[in-house]
């Protein structure tokens, strides 16, 4: 897959098709750094597909790319990379014009802290139990952005999936496989081998915690470090409504909650925290795991926030960071709708 | 800080189902109330002049008002507190009329309900920010859209009271589409000759913003901002197959940009039909000729006059307009440039500044609907005298 991909890039960014690569490169200690590549040479260090995921692709391309880049960029992500960026463009965050997205049949990542004990570790799709909670039961694997390799079903090519994908497949003189049928088979399969996961995992979450009671329980471990804001794509803002000054309580008012039951807890916004972060990123979470992957207290927080995401997005009949042109069902106004919701 | 509370009993309004005495007891003894008492009708002459002495005799800083919607009496409140020398926005009302007496058919769960309203009132009092009322001077300058024979005689007589005026025309000549093609051609000789009338030709307005005394009209990339005070929809008619009259072509567009109510027919109403035959719903916006519907030559120019007059009897060179202080900002740092805000902004108030890259509010656009704010996803946008902190201020007194 590395030896496709980067021979891939080195194609088109030596006939000019494109201006840029941005691409995970191959740094110290067993990281992987995110790199904007303009010199062929340097993709000797490419690692298209990492074991880990260190930093989300999207959030990558966001440090750069909110005006409009220079030359065609063309970046390599996993599908949740280029769905979140999908999702940032739409909050004007990433500007599309110019940027082509290469993804693959996702062989999904490995959890970081496992990777830290051992840097052999490879990312292998057959062996689901060596990957990230959210990797094992994810359904949009692949097939997503201007351009795919398919790896599997007996296919070893780069898919386009768009005009503009089709466009730089043409300039390179690439023509893709065109029986994909067998591919299509094995991607049908285990997107339904994967669903039957998530249900169950669902179903294992809404059992251990439910109501109120159950959320207090599943982020009492929860240490407020804030990793989990930190490393989401989509939570963008500059200053969380969490950290606002506003929020802040006087002291009189400790004393009086403290009064009137014997104790008051401080700092008691931990669940608000969850809870908020729910509403605010559930209709444009990609499900892409990081934050569970950052929490230093194995709360299965992705989890919970994308089985939240599959309920809100259904609402709204909604699916983040397909489709550029779907509007966020937030900033819609309809004159009819959700009548099932009124009184 | 001195807070005074007034419960009204609004006649027998009020008074008949809460026990307002009760109510102005309870709250004597918050620590910023040094004053709180009952008056049958504060909205009387008696009960304002009452207000306007007990504001001053007792120097008070807060004022909250228990009474009726403020959709009713919050501007004779505030006119009040000006008058005593307080800032308006000091003042809070607690609405124990149409929230609680008129709804709440048991009397002591009337009283109880109208006394959390009335804490969460005086709580939020005690984060409130006085805010200043600023005018701006109108812009006596018309703009004529259509250079018709309707938008021409009315220009003419705008010109002959000294006021500038700017023909918009998107054909490429004046004209438009006269019954009396000499009558159209002698004004137009005549427009050309007047220094107080400029005429554009071949452009239209893309976007429209603004409000009485200070509209801006916007041409596009290649034209400059048009700024007026009033504005003349002379943008005539046309038949459509059935042999009706219909609005000109890219009119509901236009009417879209004013935020104007059109008729059955595409038509924009009018203010009244008697009484206001040519302006609009929104002031400083009139319609002439055949605009507002299919009309013979004679009352095309009857109408121009009526046009020009209202203009020259209502946008008076020097006259002032207050603009809203309740108006919404946005933080620079917090802002990262997501546009949601500009999408929902009714009033064209917000634009986005390229280089910053964040969202800016135009003051004297806003209205203050808060829409903004309520969408800002990074919770950058303020509406002020509604900011998260006084709202739960007035939460916390209410749930107490």
């Amino acid at each position: 897959m590395k030896t496709i991909l980067t021979d891939f890039l080195r194609k088109a960014l030596t006939s000019g098709s494109v201006t840029s690569v941005m691409v995970p490169s191959r740094g110290p200690e067993s990281s992987f750094p995110w790199t904007l590549v303009t010199d062929v040479s340097a993709l000797s260090q490419a690692e298209p597909v990492p074991p880990v995921m260190s930093i989300q692709g999207a959030k990558a391309l966001a440090s750069f790319t909110q005006s409009e880049t220079e030359g065609k960029l063309l970046a390599v992500m996993r599908p949740c990379e280029a769905r979140a960026a999908v999702e940032l463009s739409k909050l004007k965050q990433v500007s599309l014009q110019n940027i082509i997205f290469l993804t693959m049949d996702c062989p999904g990542a490995v959890p970081l802290m496992e990777y830290r004990r051992d840097n052999d570790m490879e990312t292998d799709i057959t062996t689901p139990d060596t990957l990230r909670p959210l990797c094992r039961q994810c359904t949009e694997f692949t097939s997503t952005g201007d351009l795919c390799l398919a790896m599997h079903g007996g296919l070893n090519s780069v898919l386009p999936l768009t005009p503009e994908g089709q466009i730089l497949l043409d300039s390179l003189g690439i023509k893709p496989e065109s029986d994909t049928s067998a591919w299509k088979e094995w991607t049908a399969s285990l997107r339904s081998e994967r669903e039957a996961i998530s249900v169950e995992s669902t179903k294992s979450l809404k059992d251990a915690y439910s109501g109120l009671e159950g959320l207090i329980e599943v982020f009492s471990g929860c240490i407020s470090c804030r990793s989990c804001r930190t490393v989401c794509p989509i939570c963008y803002c500059r200053l969380c409504f969490i950290d606002m000054k506003d929020r802040r309580s006087p002291a009189s008012e400790y004393l009086e909650r403290s009064r009137s039951s014997g104790s008051a807890r401080l700092m008691p916004d931990t669940l608000l925290f969850h809870i908020g972060r729910m509403a605010h990123m559930s209709l444009s979470c990609v499900s892409c795991g990081m934050c569970e992957d950052a929490c230093p207290s194995d709360i299965p927080v992705g989890r919970l926030v994308s089985m939240v995401s599959a309920g809100t997005t259904a609402v709204f009949d909604y699916r983040a960071g397909s489709d550029p042109e779907d509007p966020l069902p937030l900033n819609t106004f309809r004159m009819e709708e959700l009548h099932e919701y009124e009184d | 800080m001195r807070t005074g509370v007034f419960v009204c009993g609004c006649g027998p309004n009020i008074a008949d189902k809460i026990d307002i005495e009760k109510i102005a007891d309870d709250v004597s003894d918050i620590e910023s109330v040094v004053l709180s008492e009952t008056h049958g009708l504060l909205c009387s002459p008696d009960g304002k002049k009452y207000l306007e002495n007990r504001i001053k005799e007792n120097d008070l800083e807060r004022v909250v008002i228990a009474a009726c919607s403020p959709r009713e009496h919050e501007v004779t409140f505030m006119k009040v507190c000006e008058s005593a020398g307080l800032n308006p926005f000091m003042m809070q009302m607690a609405n124990i009329r149409e929230q609680v007496a008129w709804v709440t058919p048991d009397g002591e769960s009337a009283t109880r309900k109208a006394l959390k309203l009335v804490r969460g009132a005086i709580n939020r009092t005690t984060r409130h920010i006085p805010l200043e009322k600023t005018s701006i001077v109108c812009n006596p300058e018309v703009a004529v859209l259509g250079g018709g024979v309707a938008g021409m005689s009315a220009a003419l007589l705008l010109a002959d009271a000294d006021r500038r005026i700017t023909i918009i025309e998107r054909d490429s000549s004046l004209g438009g589409n006269p019954e009396n093609e000499e009558l159209a051609l002698r004004l137009s000789e005549a427009v050309k000759e007047r220094t107080e009338i400029t005429v554009i030709t071949g452009l239209e307005p893309e976007e429209i913003v603004g409000f009485f005394g200070n509209f801006i009209i916007k041409l596009g990339e290649d034209a400059d901002d048009l700024h007026a005070g009033s504005i003349i929809l002379a943008t005539g008619c046309s038949v459509d197959s059935d042999g009706r009259a219909i609005p000109a072509d890219g009119f509901t567009k236009m009417a879209e940009m004013l935020r104007i109510s059109t008729d059955r027919d595409g038509f924009p109403n009018r203010e009244h039909g008697s009484l206001a035959p040519v302006s609009t719903p929104i002031d400083g916006i009139y319609v002439a000729g055949c605009a507002g519907g299919l009309c013979t030559l004679n009352d095309t120019v009857s109408r121009s006059e009526a046009v020009a007059g209202t203009i020259l009897s209502s946008l008076i060179p020097g006259r002032e307009v207050e603009t809203e202080p309740r108006t919404s900002v946005i933080s620079e740092t917090l802002c990262r440039g997501c546009r949601t805000c500009l999408e929902v902004c009714g009033y064209g108030a917000i634009s986005f500044n390229e280089e910053t890259l964040v969202c800016i509010v135009n003051s004297i656009l806003c209205k203050g609907c808060g829409n903004c704010a309520a969408a800002c996803p990074s919770g950058a946008i303020k509406a002020q005298h509604f900011t998260p902190d006084q709202i739960r201020y007035q939460m916390a007194g209410l749930l107490r």
